[in-house]
């Protein structure tokens, strides 16, 4: 028998403590009793019948020892050694993220480089079944045990998806699955981020180039002046070494400057461009000469569309900005809490204040952070669209409006795009309430607590804004804003970038074209994050590319596998045996369940 | 009037119906020719037995003698005055059951049987003296033949307070020192006494000792209610024992007490003592008027 952990045997030391403190505890149960003869009495008797002193067993001491023996030993990980003819397994995980797609000095891609390095390996390793699996684990099946022959033309077959990979979260799902097998082979460009060890096994890397010239546009303005139009973009570097990129900025199609900016590690360089000829798309693109017309684009089009004006009253709230600006043709008037907000606007949003008149219009209500949710109060009912709806007339967020002139006649039914999808779900999970209620002047929507406006939940549901822009065009009756509001769109109803739940990227034209992607290359994060910024003034709108920093422009230098990780993996491994975790954990769980039973038996 | 908790007013009237029963003939004064200083004790016809030379001629049935021709002489009881000695464990083991709800412990159970068989015996003017020993010490109380004194002796019996050791045998001995002769003996104990008295009241019972043995229990002790590793102190000796209480153990337990009771039992019936078991979970006014009455203390 073996053990994956032998330092936890250690622990057998701290055996003797545990009978002593128990023992102890036991101690301390005292009971004064009329005689203790006819005790003395009974236990001769008893041994003078069976040999044995009546309760010479302590069970639940017993128990206790064997309980905690049972967890010092699962802990250890005990396996055992099966020297057996059988040639022992192999998990191999192959990183199939979008930058796996990037091409290398030979021409093929990482992925293929790689996978290609570790077909030669299975031919040379007399291993016994290969289990795979792909990451990121949506993109394909999760687990394929596959004899090596089978396993090499699957991994032949591989190809790189278009979606990002935190390869730190998809090998911790992995571990459990590589629990039998002797070695674990990775294949990814993202070396650093694989522990030596994965699940107490060896682990081999196998990697051609990793996230060394990380770079994206980091903010982009276009702004008009009577000489023409000018562009400010910035670029940032996110990698560990320093960089040179090209740039180019191109108007309605045709470049019109190109610079080579030169980004220290860590760093970002900017360039001012212009004036430019009018233009109705301003774009800036990093390395022009690359496939992908999207990929490491910021895009500004001049939108001709029919305006929103919204007034928000409230404190500065980036969520809902961001998500205004998701909106074409939305134009914002922010007017200050105590402000008196004058009428003409299509929507007026009042942000964590209420108004002592509703304006005529269409009105959002959100609930500020804080305070008491304004649905929680009596009596919940649920609607005939399945959300909740209570009475509105002890809320604190109506506090100042005439509750019964208001005629609540359903929830707004929040058509939402995939993206946001999820989110909503959370939100009738958690009873969020949207709600709307019309007078014949107005129509009020009100937004419950569930769905806090936080800046600090922000990164964790990148959602929010597109959340947040489906429920300000619904409110407005403007459902058309919605139909238009892509997954992202980075030329509002130019180019749409789109990527379905469970389909691939799709790229569509000013006409509704398909535009043709190459495979291996494109943004791939449908996802808002962090370092992407979508604004608009004046027209213009304008958005910059939305790539998940860990999936853009990478193209490190080659590496191969360590000669010592090779070496560890054709050994002869006699490490594929029977574990006996689960035994010792369940006895372990017996044990306690047991002495559980026991000590409420006898009352302690 | 003021009494004992587990003697009230009813019972006592029910008490004043009963008498004590004494199982062999006390011997008394003996009868003289001439009227003596004593006075007191009533005599009653008991029975005819045929006539034997010198018997007393003022004994002859005349009447009886007239009708049938034949010679019988009367009979007669004497009510005598009895001496009875009520000895009443109060060692630690006695203070049982400890905070069991509205049950008292068995030192207030044997107080109370004490004071019942008292005030039954003072009212048929029996001479009674009661003892309370512990720790081989006996506190007496002399009570006497006035039935008064029932309220002095409830007050005594209400201040006892549990000693440590239970020493049966010196409390025999100094009755047998106190009594001067014969008397009717009640010992209320839980018999928790490892210096073996079964000696000494042997030897009482065979020198014509009238010995009852009422032994009280509490139900603490007949249903060891703990289980698991329990530190057993003994209440009068103060040992412990460190022990796992099983229900195994606690059957062992069970008869260990079941034969110490039957011993107990066999032992008395083969001295011709009386022995009464009770629990002190019993009513009170059951077992005076059914434990006792039928292990034949009180009719």
């Amino acid at each position: 028998m073996s053990f994956g952990h032998p330092y936890f045997l250690l622990a057998f030391l701290l055996l003797p403590v545990v009978g002593l403190l128990y023992l102890r505890r036991a101690g301390k149960r005292e009971a004064v009793v009329p005689s203790l003869m006819l005790w003395r009495t009974a236990a001769s008797e008893a041994i003078a019948e069976t040999g044995k002193r009546p309760g010479w067993f302590d069970l639940p001491l017993v128990l206790a020892l064997v309980f905690f023996a049972a967890v010092i030993v699962a802990a250890s990980e005990p396996t055992i050694d099966a020297r057996c003819e059988a040639a022992p397994d192999v998990l191999i995980i192959v990183d199939r993220s979008a930058s796996m797609a990037t091409k290398t000095e030979s021409g093929k891609t990482r992925l293929d480089r790689s996978i290609q390095d570790v077909v030669g390996l299975l031919e040379r390793l007399d291993c016994g079944e290969v289990m795979l699996i792909g990451l990121p684990l949506a993109a394909g099946p999760a687990l394929e045990k596959l004899a090596p022959a089978e396993a090499r033309r699957r991994l032949r077959e591989l190809a790189p998806t278009d979606m990002p990979l935190d390869l730190m979260h998809g090998l911790s799902r992995c571990v459990g699955s590589g629990r039998r097998v002797s070695a674990v082979i990775v294949i990814t460009d993202d070396v650093e981020a694989v522990p030596e060890r994965l699940g107490g096994k060896p682990v081999l890397v196998v990697s051609h180039g990793g996230p060394s010239s990380n770079i994206a546009i980091d903010a982009f303005e276009v702004s008009r002046s009577d000489a023409g139009v000018l562009v400010f973009a910035a670029v940032k570097n996110y990698s560990q070494v320093s960089a040179e990129v090209p740039v180019a900025v191109l108007a309605d199609g045709e470049k019109a400057e190109q610079f080579n900016l030169k980004v220290r590690a860590g760093g970002r360089a900017m360039f001012c461009a212009g004036p430019l000829k009018e233009a109705a798309e301003i774009k800036v693109r990093l390395k022009p000469n690359d496939d992908l017309q999207s990929d490491n684009t910021a895009v500004a089009v001049h939108s001709q569309e029919e305006r929103l004006h919204v007034a928000y009253v409230g404190r500065e709230n980036q969520i809902i900005m961001r998500a205004l600006g998701l909106l074409p043709g939305v134009e914002v008037s922010r007017f200050r809490l105590t402000g008196d907000v004058k009428g003409g606007f299509d929507l007026y949003i009042y942000d964590g204040v209420t108004p002592d008149r509703l304006p005529a219009g269409d009105v959002i209500l959100i609930d500020p952070l804080g305070k008491v949710g304004p649905f929680t109060v009596q009596d919940p009912v649920t609607n005939t669209a399945g959300m909740r709806a209570v009475a509105t007339d002890k809320s604190p967020l109506l506090q100042n409006v005439d509750v019964g002139a208001l005629r609540f006649e359903r929830a707004l039914n929040v058509v939402a795009e995939p993206p946001a999808r999820e989110l909503v779900t959370i939100a009738n999970a958690q009873a969020t309430v949207v709600m709307r209620c019309e007078t014949e002047s107005t129509r009020v929507t009100l937004i419950g607590c569930g769905l806090r406006l936080s800046e600090t939940n922000w990164p964790m549901l990148p959602s929010f804004p597109i959340f947040w822009a489906n429920l300000v065009a619904a409110a407005a009756g403007r459902e058309d804003l919605i139909a238009a509001l892509p997954v992202y769109s980075l030329t509002g109803r130019r180019v749409v970038v789109s990527r379905p739940v469970g389909g691939r990227l799709t790229v569509a034209g000013p006409g509704g074209e398909r535009v043709p992607l190459i495979p291996g290359y494109g943004a791939r994060s449908y996802f808002l994050p962090t370092k992407a910024g979508i604004y608009k003034t004046d027209g213009w709108r304008r958005a910059v590319n939305m790539l998940h920093p860990a999936e853009s422009d990478n193209s490190g230098s080659a590496s191969s596998p360590a000669p010592g990780l090779q070496k560890l993996v054709l050994a002869p491994v006699e490490r594929a045996g029977v574990s006996l975790w689960g035994i010792f954990a369940i006895t372990a769980l017996a044990c306690a369940l047991a002495y559980w039973a026991v000590a409420a038996r006898e009352g302690h | 009037m003021s009494t004992h908790p587990l003697i009230n007013r009813e019972l006592l009237g029910k008490l004043e119906r009963l008498e004590v029963a004494f199982r062999r003939a006390q011997r008394g004064r003996p009868e003289g020719e001439r009227p003596g200083a004593h006075r007191g004790g009533r005599v009653e016809f008991a029975d005819y037995r045929e006539y034997s030379p010198g018997d007393d001629f003022r004994y002859i049935d005349w009447n009886v003698l007239s009708r049938t021709d034949d010679l019988v002489v009367k009979q007669f009881e004497r009510e005598e005055q009895y001496r009875i000695v009520l000895l009443l464990d109060r060692s630690g083991s006695m203070d049982f059951p400890r905070d069991a709800d509205g049950l008292p412990t068995k030192l207030e159970y044997g107080a109370a049987c004490v004071a019942a068989l008292a005030y039954i015996a003072l009212t048929a003017r029996h001479c009674v003296d009661v003892a309370a020993f512990a720790d081989g010490r006996c506190d007496w109380f002399h009570a006497g033949a006035d039935r008064k004194q029932i309220f002095g002796l409830i007050d005594y019996l209400q201040k006892l307070r549990p000693g440590r050791a239970t020493c049966i045998a010196p409390a025999l001995e100094e009755t047998f020192e106190r009594s001067g002769g014969q008397c009717l003996i009640v010992l209320v104990s839980d018999l928790f006494d490892e210096q073996r008295p079964r000696r000494i009241l042997s030897t009482l019972a065979a020198r014509g000792f009238d010995i009852s043995i009422v032994h009280l229990l509490s139900r603490q002790e007949t249903e060891p209610g703990p289980r698991g590793r329990i530190r057993l102190r003994d209440a009068e000796t103060g040992g412990a024992v460190s022990l796992r209480v099983t229900d195994a153990a606690a059957a062992a337990y069970r008869k260990a007490l079941r034969d110490f009771g039957e011993r107990w039992s066999a032992f008395c019936g083969r001295h011709d003592i009386r022995f009464v078991s009770s629990t002190t979970d019993v009513a009170f006014e059951d077992f005076v008027m059914k434990y006792l009455r039928h292990g034949g203390l009180v009719r």
